[in-house]
């Protein structure tokens, strides 16, 4: 019902709209969004940008993904969670993060200018489709690292060592055995990075300047800039469109990957790096991972205490004021309240659906819960921007007029939390035997008692889960934030893209101080989780 | 011995868990089928692997017809070794599967194919050749793992566990497949095995394997006769082991009475453990025993019936388990009678503790 009201009404809306501006049929502005080269442009940009970041973070990831799969060392259990933090980060802060390291005003330009002497920095990749695309790579690494390192540590070593035994080189075992063994992972992970870079907002908003644009970023544009709303209509469609084919794809793909290994115990399959080359390989590849991910994230806090007269605290502080000529109506410190504040009403909201979904789709697991299933993951495959859009040009009339109220940004972040909860929670109550339920009703318990004292302390810990990802998704969301939240109201992320696109260090010292703190809530929620967590987080 | 086929030479290696070797030394003749028997974390599977080529040993060496093969790596040797839970390629059917080493081989496509369809059909799989091998019952997997080590024609063969994953009734009939099937393409094989039913069915001698040491090498005869120690005779299921506390007047001094020394055995180790075959028992009639040997007085606690035997479980007067079976033509007494039961010396095995 949720879904039904704050799902498919926006979206059905945006097709309404596209097709209809005024009331009647209009194919014409498809017509021009199709045969205009302007918007082929952009739809060419977005693919080709998409594919390169997927390639280029695969080639690097994938040795990584080698390293993690086969290797115990000193450190690993730490380095792996290290490497979950990029991926659960907000776009705007990995935005933010990238101008801290290589921007204009950047760590690394400001050292090469002192080493060398040099008047002007020597990097100058903002606004270059170089920047994004690195950041494409710091945020998609992990997703490589997870799915194909989890996927090759999975791989029964007597696979290999059955294709030695009958002859295989190592080349020709790694070629006729382990590769196409990996395959439906690669293909599956590579297709899930596409999609992501595909609907890439925040990223390319920020660090591609006006040069460059994603559909997303046009729907943006076109909704806020120039106010062309059946445009960003027929664009959202366009968008829409494609991350449906492209999800529907990925689902199709990660079906057939996880049918055929009987996964082995991993600790059976992984040993310590022994010549000095294996050593060598592990080494590289954990400083590969350390500078490419953690480089971005240290420049950004060691940006926010160092201001131009030293190590400071000037720019947190800031934070707390509202000077006269600041870009804000209110005090930032306002944003961090308002986004904690939409961030609980988004975990209360998003638990009750979520829990709800998945106790009706555990038990049912035919008919129309199968059916469910998909249509609950959606919005995951929705881009939020889209989301955003149907919003506001869906909510804004009677019968459901809620563009002005506060109560908007929760239901935009639940709806876009609300998968991520799910899939959280959904393995964890299918894990639960049947039997057990079975037995504690046999033994006199009540549906409602069966579930409190049975389901309900075995699955906490997937609830907590969920919970989490709820409140760090809403504390991070950028893309529909960016549409339906009021200038009076705004959320963190919001305030970081205007600290950003503001010019002056006081501006840029205050996005990098609450993009740190942002980074900070985030990494220690998700780090906390690592440490006490059975199964991948959540199951993508 | 003058030509051992495969030598393995003082081996050691040692592992983080358990599965360490402390000097291995095995023979290995051309056309014989050897067992390595032991309990798990045993080291057999690492010794198989050593062979193999996929683990190196620290110390000493495995030659090849008087080669030492140690630095060989395991794709040059052409051995071929089946593996427990078969290992089979995913990607492949059952075809491919048995292809791999032929392919590997670089073998003339026709020769290929008829080979591989010859092996198929000698497992009897003929008809299976197109199947996905995920498709398959866990026999049927067996069978395709046996074929595919097979086909390269390898010099040797080495089984992992090869009945491992399978179930019990299952695991009797593939067995006995299993020796016809190496028998005739006349393999040299290793396998390696927990279950010493399966051990006795398929190999021409067995290596008992315990801790890390060899403890018997023999035939299964061999080693069903005269067991080395009770490690080996609890390991090959006896049950009757009754330690000897001492000797006097001739006699074995143990908990279930005195006995008499059978002459042929002498006393060498300090704590010997007496072995009493289940099957050497008689009823005890009136008629005086007209050998020496053990009277036992005790209650059976438990009556099976198993076909030509009944196997019963008595306890005697001093508070010992012992397991006996007698033939079922006989009148026998109920679990809880009491019954006597006479033993001859010459049954009796005497081993090392």
């Amino acid at each position: 019902m949720f879904l039904a009201v704050f799902y498919f009404y926006p979206l059905f809306r945006i097709f309404g709209l596209s097709f209809l501006p005024k009331g009647v049929l209009d194919v014409a502005r498809l017509e021009k969004l199709v045969t205009s080269s302007y918007y082929f442009r952009i739809l060419w940009f977005t693919f080709w940008q998409a594919a390169v970041s997927t390639i280029l973070t695969l080639i690097l990831a994938l040795p990584g993904a080698y390293v993690f799969a086969k290797f115990r060392f000193k450190g690993k259990h730490w380095l792996q969670a290290f490497t979950t933090i990029p991926f659960v980060l907000p776009t705007v802060v990995v935005a933010a993060a990238f101008q801290a390291f290589l921007g204009p005003h950047g760590v690394l330009n400001e050292l090469l200018m002192n080493w060398f002497g040099l008047d002007h920095a020597p990097i100058q990749i903002n606004y270059t489709i170089w920047f994004i695309l690195l950041a494409h790579v710091f945020y998609n690494y992990t997703v490589f690292l997870r799915i194909i390192g989890g996927f090759w540590a999975g791989l029964q070593p007597s696979l290999r060592e059955a294709a030695s035994m009958l002859g295989a080189s190592p080349a020709q075992v790694f070629f006729k055995v382990t590769f196409p063994l990996l395959r439906p992972a690669i293909l599956t992970s590579c297709l899930l990075v596409f999609i992501f870079c595909f609907s890439s907002f925040g990223v390319i908003l920020i660090l591609g300047g006006p040069r460059f644009a994603t559909i997303e970023v046009e729907i943006y544009r076109q909704t806020v800039h120039l106010f062309n709303l059946p445009m960003a209509a027929a664009l959202s469609l366009v968008q829409i469109v494609f991350t449906f084919i492209l999800m529907w794809g990925y689902t199709a793909l990660q079906k057939r990957s996880t049918l055929m290994l009987n996964p082995e115990a991993i600790i059976h399959t992984q040993r310590k790096p022994n010549s000095f080359k294996e050593r060598m390989v592990v080494y590289s590849n954990s400083m590969l991972m350390i500078l490419l991910l953690g480089a971005p994230l240290g420049s950004l806090i060691f940006r926010s205490i160092f201001t131009s007269d030293g190590l400071s605290l000037v720019y947190y502080r800031a934070l707390f004021e509202n000077p006269i000529r600041s870009v804000f109506y209110v005090p930032p410190i306002d944003a961090i309240m308002w986004s904690v504040g939409f961030a609980s009403v988004t975990l209360v909201f998003a638990l009750i659906i979520g829990l709800l979904a998945s106790v009706y789709l555990s038990e049912k697991k035919t008919g129309l819960g199968s059916l469910l299933d998909p249509i609950f993951m959606l919005p995951l495959s929705t881009s939020a921007v889209t989301l955003g859009f149907g919003f506001i040009i869906a909510l804004d009339r009677p019968p459901l007029n809620l563009r002005t109220s506060l109560i908007i940004i929760p239901i935009a972040h639940t709806l876009v939390a609300f998968p991520f909860v799910v899939r959280s929670i959904l393995p964890a109550l299918r894990s639960l035997p049947r039997s057990i339920k079975e037995s504690a009703s046999i033994l006199g318990a009540s549906p409602l008692k069966a579930f409190f004292i049975i389901d309900l302390p075995i699955v906490g810990r997937a609830i907590l889960v969920g919970a989490v990802f709820a409140f760090t998704v809403s504390l991070g969301e950028f893309g529909a934030s960016v549409f339906v939240a009021r200038p009076q109201t705004p959320t963190m992320p919001l305030a970081i893209y205007r600290f950003l696109s503001q010019p002056g260090e006081i501006n840029y010292g205050q996005a990098m101080a609450m993009s740190s703190l942002l980074m900070l809530v985030t990494a220690i929620g998700f780090l906390s989780l690592e440490r006490f967590r059975t199964k991948q987080i959540g199951e993508f | 011995m003058a030509s051992a086929f495969l030598e393995v030479c003082n081996i050691y290696k040692s592992h983080e868990d358990e599965n360490t070797l402390k000097g291995i030394n095995l023979e290995v003749r051309e056309g014989e089928i050897v067992c390595l028997l032991g309990p798990s974390g045993c080291g057999k599977t690492t010794l198989l692997r050593i062979i193999a080529g996929l683990e190196k040993a620290e110390q000493g060496k495995v030659l090849l017809k008087n080669k030492d093969i140690s630095r060989i790596p395991p794709h040059k040797r052409n051995f071929s070794m089946m593996f427990q839970e078969f290992a089979l390629f995913p990607h492949k059917d059952v075809f491919e599967n048995v292809a791999f080493g032929l392919r590997m081989k670089k073998a003339d496509p026709d020769v290929l194919t008829s080979r591989v369809k010859k092996i198929i059909d000698l497992v009897g799989l003929k008809g299976l050749e197109a199947r996905d091998v995920n498709d398959l019952s866990g026999g049927e997997r067996q069978r395709v793992a046996l074929a595919r080590s097979l086909a390269p024609e390898p010099q040797l063969l080495m089984l992992d566990e090869p009945m491992g994953s399978l179930d019990r009734a299952l695991r009797e009939r593939l067995t006995i497949d299993l020796r016809h099937i190496l028998k005739k393409v006349i393999s040299t094989a290793i396998f390696v095995t927990h279950d010493q039913n399966e051990a006795f069915i398929l190999a021409d001698r067995i290596a008992v394997i315990n801790k890390g040491f060899i403890e018997q090498v023999g035939t299964p005869q061999e080693l069903y006769r005269h067991p080395l120690n009770s490690f080996i005779a609890g390991f090959l299921g006896f049950q009757n082991l009754v330690p000897i506390s001492g000797i006097s007047n001739n006699h074995f001094k143990t908990c279930i009475g005195l006995i008499p020394v059978p002459e042929k055995i002498q006393l060498d180790s300090d704590f010997p453990v007496l072995l009493i075959r289940p099957e050497v028992a008689q009823i005890l009639t009136d008629k005086a025993p007209s050998e020496p040997g053990l009277v036992l007085e005790g209650i059976i606690a438990e009556k099976r019936f198993q076909g030509a035997m009944f196997q019963l479980t008595v306890y005697t007067r001093a508070g010992s388990e012992l397991v006996f079976h007698l033939f079922s033509d006989q009148a026998i007494p109920e679990a809880g009678s009491s019954i006597r039961l006479f033993i001859k010396s010459s049954a009796l095995t005497v081993l090392k503790s």
